[in-house]
């Protein structure tokens, strides 16, 4: 009777325990995400490719300014998005900030408007968050394909506002 | 007593949960985010905001500054400051700005100025070029045609 339960027994297929590998498969996941979380700049739109630089500076937290490409999805117009929020909208046929949407031919009324309003924020937080405050640093994420006329429009506008110290996201490359 | 026997062999049979699918998302899941961070090591080049005064404002804040150079991008090639004109050529502007860098070892800074229609990519190659010899780079509001 014993005999022939275990003959039972050995003759049942063994299944193959996946829980440990699950195990590990999720511990690589939260580590990954932890990396990814770490850079902060994040690029969700699929229009903006950067261009590759040999520069050894690492992106550090403050104000994004992205400057989409063509192929964005909104009407399929490039657009200026200040931290996620679109100010304004370029041409699409002339890739040119329109001339109605500019001051001095160069400051774009709404992306100065918005970036006074960072810029008031952060002195406001200046005294009650610890390690914060207005630092005039600005991240200028745009599109490989910009061209000069529409960077140097945005760049006045965020000197003109007040933030002065310009750095362009680019992804790093060997020398 | 029959009853117990049958409730002990359904648990003995319960199927376990497939387990597999959501192994294989986790996979991709991993292979997708490793992908992204490796390949998209983001960095930066600080730069300095352009003035709208032009060069002689630039020289009015920076007294100490003798030759601002400048550097203009034209449609078919680059025209230095100092009058030379060379070829589309990133590595003939390099070998070009570690002569002048020679001449002026004391000169840090560089302003940039380009055809409206130049791309971003290509400034970012001047830039490039431009570095470790002139770190502080500036840029110039204006047309160059």
């Amino acid at each position: 009777m014993i005999r022939r339960r275990r003959r039972r027994q050995e003759e049942k297929p063994y299944a193959l325990s996946l829980t440990s590998l699950m195990d590990i498969v999720t511990n690589i996941l939260v580590y990954t995400i932890k990396i990814f979380a770490v850079s902060p700049i994040v690029i969700q739109d699929p229009s903006v490719e950067l261009p590759h630089s040999t520069t050894k500076e690492n992106a550090e937290e403050s104000v994004v300014v992205m400057l989409t490409g063509i192929r964005a999805a909104d009407k399929g117009m490039p657009s200026i998005v200040v931290d996620g929020k679109v100010v304004e909208w370029i041409d699409k046929e002339t890739y040119r900030v329109p001339e109605a949407a500019k001051n001095n031919g160069y400051v774009i009324k709404k992306l100065k408007q918005e970036l006074l309003a960072i810029k008031k924020n952060q002195k406001q937080s200046a005294g009650l968050i610890k390690d914060s405050g207005f630092t005039g640093r600005i991240v200028i994420v745009a599109d490989k394909n910009t061209p000069y006329r529409v960077l140097v429009d945005v760049l006045v506008t965020c000197g003109d506002a007040g933030f002065g110290n310009f750095e362009f996201a680019v992804v790093k490359q060997e020398a | 007593m029959s009853g117990r026997f049958r409730n002990r062999r359904a648990l003995e049979e319960l199927p376990e949960p497939e387990i597999l699918p959501m192994m294989n998302v986790l996979f991709m899941l991993v292979m997708v985010l490793m992908g992204m961070s490796a390949f998209l090591p983001i960095g930066v080049i600080s730069v300095q905001a352009p003035q709208l005064g032009g060069a002689g404002a630039a020289t009015a804040t920076e007294p100490h500054q003798e030759l601002n150079l400048k550097i203009m991008i034209l449609k078919t090639g680059f025209k230095l400051s100092d009058g030379s004109l060379l070829p589309k050529n990133f590595s003939a502007l390099r070998a070009k700005l570690i002569e002048i860098k020679a001449k002026y070892p004391q000169e840090k800074r560089v302003i940039l100025m380009a055809d409206p229609d130049t791309i971003y990519d290509e400034i970012t190659h001047v830039m490039d070029a431009a570095r470790p010899m002139f770190d502080e780079v500036a840029f110039m509001p204006g047309e160059v045609l």
